[in-house]
């Protein structure tokens, strides 16, 4: 009913703001438009002046890309997985120990390559189950690769690997490549859900039953899903593994695979930007409370409890919250407190 | 003369649930362009029927062909590709989807296209391919609304557009007017009745309501505890006694 | 080299995570919902037990004492739990409401890092259960002992609950069918508080039993959900029988391995998770319509 409230033509009264925010959506372009001039202001500004670019916005464009493949599963598949820190930590592992004999493109690609094969075998075992078995299938299959990692030398046990940038490697040229990778990860999501692969995988998620009635093979669109989700997550944490210089085996444990799902959900899965919201803005709040402190994660369970209650679509829906309350308020006739009344 | 090739035959196909059987021993053929109804009280194995036919159950006995190919051992994924559409009982449509891409996804599908990544969904099927499809249903002025929050008649309706896709050769409607006012009812029965006409396949509906099932059938299949009672005509079957104490005992 | 000591120290173990796994598992039964916040009602358990005992010269039945109030505080935490958040998230879907649950946790691993610090706690074994009884020609361990006691006990009590009164009726009437159980007219949030308040007290018995067998830390929380988590899939959704029978085989294989291929003992209990679920997604006594997507 409040969607067909904001499409109604303004009949007369004054144009309140309210109503400027509802039917008036020149705003909204106009933002974007603003939001991209600065971000390319941005990024080349970093690029070229002498000190290094920011270690923390580098490490919120990594947690972006990481919480969008995530959201393939979380928001697009439905496929709950608690084990992409395997696909992350897998894809960090690969680009610290390429580095050595590989230039820095071809470590990155090596890292989505292996991380997506992992992605491939799992899948074919894994994506015949769904639901909390699929769930405990892939959280399993994490906690085996890090007890894995955790107690091999040969990739440093609890100590870790050094993930060192080849030296002809600049910062400012590393930037160029984190933001080159992460948004060239966003694309590819994007344009994957505008084609006949990506509509078909969101139909199964509506409704797998249908799906087979009209001859798609659920199990070859899902592991389709999870096989590129395994990959982009790979590059998220060869990225990450570069950014912060070291790889341990924290970054296959499972609260890894937690935390993305937290911004999907926080930023809300069932848009393309939430996400991305979602994990900018998860970063920062860390960021400010700063992760050693003990008050941490009262604020990261505290506010993802109150989100999940109180805004079930995530940040991002609350322009249309507030369209959905203001019409409530803005179209007081007679007609509604007769309803009122009625109730 | 030779009688052309029907389009369903089963030949003593039979399901068995637990210790009880669901389908016992059903055979009846289907002939090209025509409507076939299934009726019988509740639990007589009409739906059950309908999960065999189309895929979604494996039958323990007997055998089923599709337009003279044996697919008693395919998988409902396999089925529709063979020629087989269903609707069921409660319309499953992709309900976050807008109805064009409902109907887009089936198309795609029906193209064998749905694993194409290289190129946008609407340029594989373009907006106009989808409109005959929706104007064939009557749907043209919903096709940009959410599946989800359609009409129980019009999601019906997307369910079936969504089975022409594939030009069946076989439609299966399970109680196409379940759950429906007397209003939508009639325009499901019209609508049935022109696609069958206008595609030239056959439709086979189980059914609740005899109003439709007299209007459209021309032929009437009676279940009863999993059994074929009787075959007929609507009007043999209006008159036939032991049709009558099945419902009136059933019930 | 005899196999029995570590057999038993791993039923012993297999009981503790019994003792967690029982509650999160009846609970999935009736409400569908599994609980990630169960780790940290454990992982309090043990730590108020802690408090409770520290200063004590501990014996096993002030131990007894402690590991019941300690189950009793856990208890009301659970049932504060489900009132104020648990409730709320029943309607969401499934994905979001097992995050709800999640950020539960990490609240609760927050607070008990505010409350008692980053550093490891120690209970001590209480006196007399601190060293190993011969059985036969072996030596197995006396704590072990009592954890099995303690299981047993607890397995009975939980049949008779779920066999001999009403609300044990009611939890397995929403587990066989929940829309018709509905429709009888059970109150199901009544069930789901009784249920998460007794889901909570064996898990603060589980912590407070465990504490003398781990060092408390914070972290205690994450990482024994998962093996909880496990214990009730393996078993089956939604299965007591099934959460049992897991946890045994769980504790075994691990305590075995730990004893004979120390190098691979946490991987063992995760690949025994994984092969299970691949070839039995349902669990070992699970019905598989119980699984939510």
């Amino acid at each position: 009913m409040s969607g067909k409230l904001t499409k109604a033509p303004t009949t007369g009264g004054p144009r309140s703001w309210s109503r400027w925010f509802t039917t008036d959506r020149r705003w909204v372009k106009m933002l974007w438009i603003a939001a991209a001039v600065l971000a390319i202001a941005y990024v080349v500004t970093q690029a070229t002046s002498e000190t290094p670019p920011s270690f923390f916005v580098e490490i919120v464009l990594v947690q972006v890309l990481y919480a969008m493949s995530v959201n393939i599963l979380i928001g697009y598949a439905h496929l709950p997985s608690f084990g992409q820190a395997a696909f992350f930590g897998t894809g960090a592992y690969a680009a610290a120990l390429t580095i050595q004999g590989v230039p820095l493109y071809a470590s990155l690609f090596l890292a989505v390559a292996v991380s997506g094969i992992l992605a491939l075998l799992l899948g074919l075992l894994a994506v015949r189950t769904s639901g909390i078995t699929f769930a405990n299938v892939t959280l399993a299959f994490g906690q085996m690769l890090y007890l894995i990692a955790a107690n091999s030398d040969l990739v440093g046990g609890e100590n870790g690997l050094l993930a060192s940038l080849p030296s002809q490697v600049s910062p400012q040229s590393f930037w160029l490549v984190i933001v080159g990778c992460v948004t060239a990860g966003c694309a590819v999501v994007w344009w994957m859900f505008r084609t006949p692969t990506g509509e078909t995988i969101l139909a199964i998620r509506d409704n797998p039953e249908r799906a087979s009635s009209l001859g798609i093979s659920t199990f070859r669109y899902r592991l389709t899903a999870f096989v590129v989700a395994g990959a982009l997550a790979g590059l998220a944490g060869a990225l990450y593994a570069f950014a912060t210089g070291i790889v341990t085996a924290d970054t296959l444990y499972w609260t890894r695979s937690g935390e993305p799902i937290i911004m999907c959900l926080l930023g809300g899965s069932k848009k393309f930007f939430g996400p991305i919201i979602g994990a900018v803005a998860l970063t920062t709040l860390l960021q400010q409370v700063g992760q050693g402190s003990t008050s941490y994660l009262i604020y990261v369970g505290g506010i993802l409890l109150i989100v999940l209650i109180l805004l079930p679509q995530g940040l991002l829906s609350i322009p249309a919250r507030i369209r959905q309350i203001s019409s409530r308020w803005t179209s007081s006739g007679p007609s509604d407190t007769t309803k009122a009344a009625a109730l | 003369m030779n009688e052309p090739t029907p389009v369903l035959s089963l030949e003593g196909v039979s399901k068995r649930y637990g210790g009880n059987l669901a389908v016992n021993d059903v055979s009846f053929t289907v002939p090209q362009s025509s409507i076939y109804a299934v009726i019988g009280p509740n639990g007589a194995g009409k739906s059950t029927l309908f999960g065999l036919i189309a895929g979604q159950h494996q039958a323990d006995a007997g055998r089923i062909r599709l337009n003279g190919r044996d697919v008693t051992k395919h998988k409902a994924r396999t089925r529709a590709r063979e020629g087989i559409s269903r609707a069921f009982q409660v319309a499953h449509v992709f309900t976050s989807r807008t109805v064009e891409e409902n109907v887009r996804v089936a198309l795609i599908a029906a193209k064998r296209k749905s694993h194409v990544f290289w190129a946008a969904a609407s340029t594989i099927v373009k907006a106009d391919e989808v409109a005959v499809l929706l104007d064939q249903v009557k749907l043209g002025a919903l096709a940009a609304r959410e599946a989800g929050e359609l009409a129980q008649g019009d999601r019906k309706k997307l369910e079936i557009a969504m089975g022409l896709a594939s030009h069946p050769t076989l439609l299966l409607l399970d109680e196409p007017t379940a759950g429906m006012t007397p209003d939508e009812t009639v325009t499901v029965i019209d609508l049935v009745a022109s696609v069958q006409s206008a595609t030239g396949c056959s439709v086979l509906i189980t059914e609740h309501d005899m109003k439709v099932v007299f209007g459209l059938a021309q032929q009437v299949v009676v279940l009863a505890s999993g059994a074929v009672l009787v075959q007929g005509t609507p009007d043999q079957i209006r008159n036939n006694s032991d049709v009558k104490a099945v419902y009136l005992g059933g019930r | 080299m005899n196999v029995l000591p570590s057999i038993v120290s791993g039923l012993g173990d297999g009981m503790l995570l019994f003792l967690i796994a029982s509650g999160l598992s009846v609970i999935f039964g009736a409400m569908r919902f599994l609980n990630f916040a169960h780790g940290a009602f454990f992982a309090i358990g043990g730590y108020l037990t802690y408090n409770f005992l520290s200063n004590l010269q501990l014996t096993p039945v002030l131990l007894i004492g402690g590991a019941l109030l300690a189950g009793l505080g856990v208890a009301v935490l659970a049932y504060v739990s489900e009132v104020v958040v648990f409730r709320r998230l029943y309607k969401l879907p499934p994905i979001d409401s097992l995050l709800g649950t999640y950020a539960l946790l990490l609240l609760l691993e927050g607070a008990i890092l505010v409350v008692w610090g980053p550093n490891s706690l120690s209970v001590p074994y209480p006196k007399g259960l601190n060293s190993t009884v011969r059985i036969g020609s072996v030596d197995v361990p006396q704590y072990s002992l009592l954890l099995i006691a303690v299981g047993v006990i607890v397995v009975v009590a939980m049949t008779l609950l779920l066999y001999k009164t009403s609300l044990g009726l009611e939890v397995r009437a929403l587990a066989e069918d929940r829309t018709m159980t509905q429709l009888l007219g059970v109150n199901i949030s009544g069930v789901s508080a009784k249920v998460m308040l007794i889901g909570g007290f064996l898990a603060g018995i589980g912590g407070a039993l465990a504490a003398p067998t781990i060092a408390l830390t914070p972290d205690l929380a994450t990482s024994f959900i998962i093996q909880a988590f496990a214990v009730v899939v393996v078993g089956g959704l939604g299965s007591f029988y099934g959460a049992l029978i897991a946890a045994v085989v769980l504790g075994v294989t691990q305590s075995v391995v730990v004893t004979y291929l120390p190098s691979v003992s946490g991987i063992a209990f995760y690949a025994t998770m994984f092969a299970i679920l691949l070839f039995r997604p349902q669990g070992i006594l699970g019905k598989s319509s119980l699984d939510i997507s």
